[in-house]
C-alpha cells in the first residue's frame, strides 16, 4: 500500500474516532491507541496498516508537538495560577504515585531504568483527558476543580523534568555511572545554551512577526520546534527534549497565545498520528503473559490517585468527599505515559525485549486506565458523597 | 474586580468569575482560553451542580455583556426600550477636555446625519443626566455620551468628537 494511502487511512480512522469520542463526551486519545492496536500488525485480524517510515515521521512530528505544547504551559501566568497552598496536593500526588509506580516497575523489571519509566508512566495523570472531561461535564465551578487543576500544573513541571532526565538516560548506550554523567552533563549544558540561544531567538522572532504576515508565524514556529528537535538528536540527546525546550523558550513571549491558537489544529492532527502509530507498535502478544500485571497496575494506579487525593485534600483542609472526588478525577492516564513509553521503545539503553514488553504494557495500561478513569471521574462526586456519609456514620 | 465577583485562574482552561448576589444564589462565568464562555447557573449558593449551563461564543458573550452593562448604567427611561443587538451596539463615550466637540450641542456636531449614530443619553458629570436629549442639548468635558448605532459607524462618530464636524463628510452634500 502506498505511503500516502496509508496515511490517508490513518487520518480517516482518526477522524471517525474523534467524532465518536466527541459524541460520547470522551477524549479521543485512548481511541487512537486502540485503533492502532487493532489495525496494526499485532492486532487481531488482518493487518490493515503496517508501520512505515512515513507514519513514523509524522508520529515523530506529533510527539514533538505534544512536548512543545507542554513546554508552552510554563508561562508566567500559569505558574502564578499555581497557588502555593495547593502545591501540597501536588507533593502528595508525587510522593504516593511515583513510589507506587516504581514499586510496580521493580516488581516486573527489577530495579533499573525500566522501573523508572514505569514509575513515571503510572505517576502522571492525563491533563488532556481530565481537563476536557471537567469542561464537558460542567465541573469547572466545583471547589475540587481548583485542586485538580493545580495538581495537573504541578505534574506538568515534574514530568517535564522527568522526561528531560530520563529521556537523556534512555538515549545513552551505557548506563554505568561514569558514562552516564557525561551525557547528563552534556544535556545540562546543551539545555542551558539552547535556552539562552532560544530566548534570544524568540525575541528576534517576536520582533519579526510584527512585520511579517501571520502565516509566517506558523511556518516559523514549526521550523523552530523541529529545528530544536533535530539539533538535540544530532547532539546525541533526545529529540523530544528539544521540542520541550522550544516550548519553554516561547512560553514567556507575548505571542504565546497566538502560537497556541495557530498551531493547535496542527498538533491535533499529528498527535492523532502519534498515538495511532504507538498503538501500531504495541505487540499484544508481548503483553499476554503480563496481563495480570496490567490489571494490578491499573488498580494500584487508581488507588494511588484516590489515596493522594485524600491525603492532599487533608493537607489543604478540603472536605473528605471533595478530596475523594478530586482523587478519582485524577485517575485517567494518557498522553505523557505514552510519550514515556515511546521514549523507551526506541531507547538504546534498554534491551529490545524489555522495550517491547514495556511499551506494550504501558500501552494497554493507558487504555484501561483512561477508560476506567473517565468512568470514575463521572461518578466521582456520588462516590465522594457516599464516602462522606460512611465516615459520618462511623463517627 | 469588586468584592461581589471573585476571580480564580484555572490553569489550562482560562479563568472563572464567581458572583454571589445578595439574592442568595450563585453564578459563575468560565472564560475559556479559546474565547468561548460557559455560564454556570446555580439554584442556591451551596449547590454543587449547576442547575443550568449556557455556552456562549465570544461574540454572543460580548453582546450579552453589553446588555448587562447597559442595565447597570442605563438611565431609567431606557429600561423599557427593547434593543436587539446584532450589528448595533450601545456605547459610553466620555468627553475628554481636549475634544473640539466639548461644549458643542448634539445638533451642531451633526452626529446622526454624518454617521448614523444617535446619542440616546447624556450622563452629566455634574447635575441630572439627560435622557433622549434634544439636538440643542450641549455636552461638556467630563460628560459621558450614551450612543446607539452600527458598530462600524462608531469610528466616524469618534472622529467628529476628536477632530471636529469637518472631519467626517456630510453624505447629503453634493
Amino acid at each position: 500500500m502506498a505511503d500516502l494511502t496509508q496515511v490517508a487511512i490513518v487520518l480517516g480512522v482518526a477522524l471517525v474516532l474523534a467524532l465518536v469520542a466527541a459524541r460520547w463526551r470522551f477524549s479521543a486519545i485512548p481511541a487512537f491507541l486502540i485503533a492502532g492496536l487493532l489495525l496494526g500488525p499485532h492486532g487481531p485480524g488482518p493487518s490493515v496498516i503496517e508501520p512505515s517510515d512515513a507514519i513514523d515521521l509524522l508520529a515523530e512530528i506529533g510527539l514533538a508537538f505534544v512536548l512543545f505544547f507542554l513546554g508552552l504551559e510554563f508561562s508566567p501566568e500559569r505558574m502564578r495560577g499555581l497557588r502555593s497552598i495547593l502545591m501540597r496536593g501536588g507533593f502528595a500526588d508525587l510522593l504516593i504515585n511515583m513510589t507506587l509506580g516504581f514499586a510496580l516497575g521493580m516488581l516486573l523489571f527489577g530495579p533499573g531504568l525500566a522501573a523508572v519509566v514505569v514509575a513515571g508512566a503510572v505517576y502522571v495523570s492525563s491533563s488532556g483527558i481530565v481537563v476536557k472531561a471537567l469542561s464537558d461535564f460542567r465541573r469547572l465551578a466545583d471547589p475540587e476543580t481548583d485542586f485538580v487543576l493545580s495538581v495537573l500544573v504541578f505534574e506538568d513541571i515534574v514530568i517535564a523534568l522527568f522526561l528531560a532526565v530520563v529521556g537523556t538516560l534512555l538515549v545513552s548506550t551505557d548506563l554505568a555511572f561514569m558514562t552516564v554523567i557525561g551525557p547528563l552533563a552534556k544535556a545540562l549544558v546543551a539545555l542551558v545554551l539552547l535556552v539562552l540561544v532560544g530566548a534570544w531567538l524568540a525575541r528576534q522572532f517576536v520582533k519579526t512577526i510584527e512585520v511579517l504576515p501571520l502565516d509566517a508565524l506558523a511556518l516559523g514556529v514549526v521550523a523552530v520546534v523541529l529545528g530544536f528537535s533535530a539539533v538535540f538528536e544530532e547532539a546525541g540527546l533526545s529529540a523530544g527534549l528539544g521540542a520541550l525546550v522550544a516550548g519553554f523558550v516561547f512560553a514567556d513571549t507575548p505571542i504565546r497565545q497566538q502560537i497556541e491558537r495557530s498551531l493547535l489544529s496542527f498538533r491535533e492532527v499529528f498527535a492523532a498520528v502519534f498515538f495511532f502509530s504507538f498503538g501500531l507498535h504495541v505487540d499484544l502478544g508481548a503483553v499476554s503473559g503480563d496481563i495480570w500485571f496490567v490489571v494490578l497496575a491499573v488498580l494500584v494506579a487508581a488507588g494511588g490517585k484516590v489515596a493522594s487525593g485524600i491525603l492532599g485534600g487533608h493537607l489543604v483542609s478540603m472536605r473528605p468527599r471533595r478530596a475523594l472526588s478530586a482523587g478519582l478525577t485524577l485517575t485517567p492516564r494518557g498522553e505523557f505515559s505514552v510519550v514515556l513509553a515511546q521514549f523507551a521503545l526506541v531507547a538504546p539503553a534498554l534491551p529490545a525485549a524489555v522495550e517491547g514488553r514495556l511499551a506494550a504494557i504501558i500501552g494497554v495500561f493507558v487504555i484501561a486506565s483512561a477508560v476506567l478513569g473517565v468512568t470514575l471521574l463521572k461518578s466521582s462526586k456520588t462516590i465522594g458523597r457516599a464516602y462522606e456519609s460512611r465516615l459520618k456514620r462511623k463517627a | 474586580m469588586n468584592d461581589r465577583i471573585s476571580e480564580t485562574q484555572l490553569p489550562g482552561v482560562g479563568a472563572r468569575y464567581t458572583l454571589e448576589p445578595a439574592a442568595g444564589n450563585r453564578l459563575a462565568v468560565i472564560c475559556h482560553n479559546d474565547g468561548h464562555r460557559d455560564l454556570y447557573i446555580f439554584k442556591d449558593a451551596e449547590s454543587d451542580e449547576p442547575a443550568y449551563v449556557f455556552t456562549l461564543d465570544d461574540e454572543e458573550a460580548r453582546q450579552l455583556g453589553t446588555v448587562m452593562a447597559g442595565a447597570y448604567m442605563r438611565p431609567k427611561v431606557l429600561e423599557d426600550l427593547e434593543v436587539t443587538l446584532k450589528d448595533l451596539s450601545i456605547d459610553w463615550i466620555e468627553i475628554q477636555p481636549d475634544y473640539p466637540a466639548a461644549g458643542k450641542s448634539i445638533g451642531e456636531c451633526e452626529f446622526r446625519s454624518r454617521t448614523g449614530v444617535t446619542v440616546i443619553a447624556i450622563l452629566k458629570k455634574q447635575g441630572d443626566s439627560i435622557p433622549a436629549p434634544r439636538p440643542d442639548e450641549r455636552f461638556e468635558a467630563g460628560d459621558t455620551l450614551v450612543t446607539v448605532g452600527r458598530r462600524r459607524d462608531l469610528p466616524a462618530f469618534r472622529k467628529i468628537l476628536m477632530n471636529g464636524v469637518g472631519a467626517v463628510p456630510d453624505p447629503d452634500a453634493t
